[in-house]
């Protein structure tokens, strides 16, 4: 089921960027998903996908005052503040399911956002001078991980002179660092319901925050019954989940399809049915995935049997937070990130999910542009090998199609699987 | 002399080093490819980030009893991770510096600053006193100070000189280790006198900025016609920092508030109205009439702010050329035709 094919099929070109601004755009579209509702494989993914649509229609719409973030920036604030978050990166995504991607590389390469900084900013940079964007209200932005983010949304925010908010977030968790992070939280808090004349409701404020908390511990109940084996969910499904880590904390929808999610492990796994018929190899994903096809899961899951039984996106890195001390315990999630300080903490995050999933192997998806998550990765690559646990670093780029070699991704891949297997 | 300790980021206070009784060298990397460095910062990352990995696997560097690295960009970042592994000799100390400039951002850097104080004083046999620190810091300012005189001197065209002299000198005053770099005295001094350039009159007067500029870009755009009078680099004049009030009290604060307060540099997100305004003051300054604008290959940061240069520029009708660049020493070539073209505008 292809939810691109079915918008671009009823959406199309020269129609598409009104479309975008459209009521009955969204209400075809949902009607359309609905018809479509059992060929699903996850309810759970239906349900998101509702979700999304819904999001996505509030900030064309723009039934509140909009607010772009990077996919790092704690969102339990803006759903905390009834505002209607909207991730650029995440759109950039979207973008190439929806056929856009040229066009939008074309606009920022024209304005000289160069090829060397990630493709999800320049494709999101490119989308919104093309005028494929819900306009913001304001931005926010926190400087943890990665410094294209930052300085993206900064010039988004120039571009449309609205206000932007920086998280600047340290590398350190000592207390000093705690109370920064904190403070700054608080005071980007009131001064966004002050810009944005949104009244400051803290029941609202506080029910985010329990939201988040809820979403997180249905989280950890799917990443329990991922744990098992045999996987019940391939990694290829699994992966459309992870916008909610990106965009949907502090929402009571982020809760609701982890929970049917969990139920939905929960059963398949009472009745075991498999994600694949026979699992022959257990793989760690790093980073994100391609979001135009290609064959990596096909090959890795369904042909292979080597099925990605969990990703670092999905790791649950926090501990709950406390509503009675909402900034403070936020400065708790984001400074708990295990991608933030030195790399060991991130290899010793990778090697506790190594662990905890029992896996055979490890992916990491080397997205062009990524600093934050390649440039370290000799260091991972000789903690993984003192395991013996087989590592394969994937070159590639995320959103921008035309630097996938298909020949070369798979050789490496059936390289990697033929080493999985001398295990 | 004492031990020297390395440093990369110019929001690196040098003046804590010194107050402890060691010796600042900056590490700007080497000419020529990195191969070794290749290795171990796998990716599309910095490339004078790479040079400085190299020069340390290779031992080309002077011994250093320690490193700060101020994780200030994902390079410095992950430079930070592997320089204790695969690089450098003697410590590695982190050093993270704030994006942004308003008091909750100068109180937490003043914070980490003292921490870096405590660090640094274990490896050396000396406490840190503060008065030890106010001295290290009026004995930089007052260098500082000369150094801002001579640029200002060479802004209002009382002297003339080359780019590619100051960012000779400033270079051998941040390694620390030339007796011409470490003279306070350079403003006025016979060097000066004798290595006036007046026959560079009449020739159009140039910015350059980027993140960390290329030693040999100013000499190159001399060579090919151009006079760069300005270098808005954090090699340049940005490392000069700006005056600001004393603070009594806590030396830490005020070396927060001078720092972070100096002229900003591309990374400074937070700040780029800033940013903005010091480039305004700077073309009004130097009577800039073009600017070239050197975009270090994978730096985030200054891809991002030669947009806003350019749109800076646009504003104002000055001709802005960009250089890619790879700080190895190569691609030459390209900018020669590309600056020659540049130059033939005015
Ligand atoms: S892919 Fe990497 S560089 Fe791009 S937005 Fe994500 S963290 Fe930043
Ligand atoms: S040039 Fe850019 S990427 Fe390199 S160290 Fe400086 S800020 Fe970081």
């Amino acid at each position: 089921m292809d939810i691109y094919q079915l918008i671009r099929s009823h959406l199309a070109g020269p129609l598409r960027r009104r479309a975008f601004k459209s009521p009955w755009a969204y209400r075809l579209l949902k009607q359309l998903v609905a018809a479509q509702k059992k060929r699903y494989s996850w309810q759970a993914a239906y349900e998101l996908l509702l979700n999304t649509i819904d999001q996505v229609a509030a900030a064309y719409l723009q039934q509140g005052p909009v607010v772009w973030h990077n996919v790092f920036f704690p969102t339990e604030i803006l759903y905390g503040l009834g505002l209607v978050p909207f991730a650029p990166e995440a759109a950039a995504a979207v973008a190439v399911g929806l056929g856009v991607a040229e066009e939008a590389f074309r606009v920022a390469e024209g304005d000289w956002v160069s090829g060397e900084s990630c493709s999800f900013h320049r494709l999101a940079y490119g989308c919104d001078r093309a005028g494929y964007l819900p306009p913001p209200g304001a931005v926010v932005c926190s400087s943890h991980l990665c410094d294209a983010a930052p300085q993206s949304l900064a010039a988004a925010a120039g571009y449309h002179n609205v206000p932007f908010y920086l998280l600047d977030v340290p590398h350190r968790q000592d207390a000093a660092a705690f109370n920064y992070v904190a403070r700054q939280l608080k005071s980007i808090t009131f001064s966004l319901a002050d810009a944005l004349g949104v009244p400051w409701d803290q029941e609202r404020f506080q029910e985010a925050l329990l939201a988040s908390n809820t979403a997180r511990e249905h989280l950890l109940a799917v990443n329990r019954l991922r744990g098992q084996r045999p996987a019940c969910i391939r990694g290829d499904e699994a992966h459309g989940f992870i916008y909610l880590m990106l965009a949907g904390f502090g929402s009571g929808a982020a809760a609701a399809v982890y929970r049917q999610l969990a139920a939905e492990l929960e059963q398949r796994w009472r009745e075991q049915r498999r994600a694949v018929p026979e699992e022959r190899a257990r793989l760690l994903w790093l980073h994100l995935r391609p979001y135009y096809p290609t064959e990596i899961f096909n090959l890795l899951e369904q042909k292979a049997g080597a099925v990605v039984v969990f990703e670092e996106m999905h790791h649950v890195y926090w501990e709950p937070l406390d509503p009675a001390r909402p900034f403070y315990s936020l400065a708790g999630k984001v400074l708990s990130h295990h991608g933030l300080g030195c790399i060991s903490r991130r290899i010793e995050a990778i090697l506790a999910m190594v662990d905890a999933y029992q896996v055979d192997g490890v992916i990491h998806f080397a997205h062009w542009g990524c600093r934050q998550s390649t440039a370290g990765l000799r260091l991972l690559q000789d903690a993984l090998r003192d395991r013996e646990i087989p590592f394969l670093n994937l070159e590639g780029d995320c959103v921008d199609k035309s630097k996938y070699a298909p020949g070369a991704t798979r050789t490496r891949l059936e390289g990697f699987l033929e080493m999985l297997r001398a295990v | 002399m004492g031990a020297l300790i390395g440093w990369f980021c110019h929001y690196t206070p040098v003046e804590i080093i010194t107050a402890l009784g060691f010796t600042p060298y900056r590490l700007l990397g080497r000419e020529g490819n990195t191969p070794r460095a290749d290795t171990y910062l796998v990716g599309n990352l910095c490339p004078y980030v790479k040079s400085c990995l190299e020069t340390a696997i290779r031992q080309e560097l002077p011994p250093l009893a320690g490193t700060v690295i101020a994780r200030s960009c994902n390079a410095m970042i992950h430079l930070a991770s592997t320089w204790p592994r695969y690089g450098g000799r003697g410590a590695t100390l982190v050093l993270d510096v704030p994006r942004r400039l308003d008091e909750e951002a100068v109180l937490y850097y003043s914070q980490d600053l003292r921490r870096l104080a405590g660090e640094l004083a274990r490896l050396g046999e000396r406490q840190l006193e503060d008065s030890l620190l106010w001295q290290a810091i009026d004995a930089w300012e007052e260098q500082r100070s000369c150094w801002r005189g001579l640029l200002a001197a060479r802004a209002r065209g009382e002297i003339c000189l080359s780019g590619s002299d100051v960012m000779a000198w400033l270079d051998g005053w941040q390694t620390g280790m030339t007796a011409a770099g470490r003279d306070k005295g350079q403003a006025g001094s016979a060097t000066i006198e004798q290595r006036s350039r007046p026959d560079f009159r009449g020739r159009p007067r140039l910015m350059l900025a980027g993140s960390i500029l290329p030693a040999e870009l100013p000499a190159l755009v001399e060579e090919w016609g151009g006079w760069p009078v300005c270098e808005d680099a954090c090699n340049g004049r940005r490392f000069l920092l700006a005056e600001v009030a004393r603070e009594t009290g806590d030396p830490y604060l005020h070396l927060a508030r001078l720092y972070l307060g100096g002229p900003p540099c591309p990374r400074m997100v937070a700040d780029q109205t800033r940013r903005q305004q010091y480039w305004a003051g700077v073309v009004n300054d130097y009577q800039i009439d073009g600017v070239i604008y050197h975009v270090m290959k994978f730096c985030d940061a200054a891809i991002y702010d030669f947009r806003a240069m350019k749109d800076f520029c646009d504003r104002r009708g000055l001709p802005l050329l960009r250089l890619d660049g790879d700080y190895t020493g190569g691609g030459r070539g390209q900018w020669q035709t590309r600056v020659e073209a540049f130059l033939e505008m005015f």
